[in-house]
């Protein structure tokens, strides 16, 4: 497809990243870990309240944190990750963040 | 507890009327205290300190890091917590509140911190606990503080799944 806003004799080649901008670039996975005090009603709650789940898929990835010992409930960037853990942390859920695997 | 949505004067969020039975209003009253005494003294109490205020990052550098720059704001946003828990419960008029969605969570949240601290205390380790008769006959008050906790909070959270 052309480029309606191309100027004529000017090519643009996109700018090629380099190993650390493509290290930052890689999202990060927020993910909860079971816990033997909080309630399975409250975790689905808290699942619909910050991530906007409907009820179903919350209590999917309840069961998966409680069968599997965790579960990824969010992919996003560093910021959206760091901001999704400190709310989980601070309705009592256990939660981390990691990097995205290559 | 009895939850009864009810109209709010501009439309922009959801209320919920609240109706606590007197032991409710009792209970959760020294939920607050407890709790701010810890985070007051958090070398007291540090095994509850740790369960309330997880890692963020496995890298021992980068949560170290995020600690520095992060771990007294996160102490003082659950302080500013406990004072609003307290305020809400203060408009109560003959055990009935009314409260936002975002005040309703934030009781499930200071609840949710007790319940935390129960748990800690009774050393809970085993997500079948609840069922094990050694856990109650070592820790008869801090388990019955525990059901009673759950079950307002399974309340609320049936309370505001129905009405909003």
């Amino acid at each position: 497809m052309s480029d309606p806003f191309a100027q004529p004799g000017i090519q643009v080649i996109p700018e090629e990243k380099t190993e650390t901008q493509q290290r930052l670039g890689r999202p990060w996975k927020v993910i909860v870990w079971d816990d033997p005090v909080n309630l399975m009603s409250y975790v689905v709650y808290v699942f619909q309240t910050l991530f906007g789940m409907p009820y179903e898929e919350a209590t999917t990835k309840m069961m998966e944190v409680h069968k599997q010992g965790r579960s990824i409930v969010k992919v996003c960037d560093r910021e959206d990750a760091e901001v999704y853990v400190e709310k989980l942390h601070a309705f009592g859920l256990q939660a981390t963040m990691e990097r995205v695997d290559e | 507890m009895i939850f009864r949505r009810v109209e709010s004067d501009d439309d922009r969020e959801a209320l919920l009327e609240v109706t606590l039975e007197a032991a409710e209003m009792r209970f959760l009253r020294k939920v607050p205290k407890k709790l701010k005494d810890i985070f007051l003294h958090p070398d007291r109490s540090p095994a509850v300190i740790d369960r309330l205020f997880p890692p963020t990052y496995d890298d021992p550098e980068t949560e170290k890091e995020h600690r520095r720059l992060l771990g007294e704001t996160l102490l003082e946003r659950r302080k500013e917590g406990l004072e609003c828990f307290s305020q809400i419960l203060d408009r109560a008029d003959g055990g009935r509140l009314t409260a936002s969605v975002a005040e309703i969570n934030l009781l499930l949240q200071v609840l949710n911190d007790y319940r935390l601290m129960l748990g800690v205390e009774m050393n809970l380790t085993d997500n079948d606990w609840s069922s094990d008769a050694r856990v109650f006959f070592r820790h008869p008050r801090k388990f019955a503080e525990m059901a009673f906790a759950s079950a307002l909070q399974e309340e609320i959270i049936r309370g505001c799944s129905e009405d909003t």
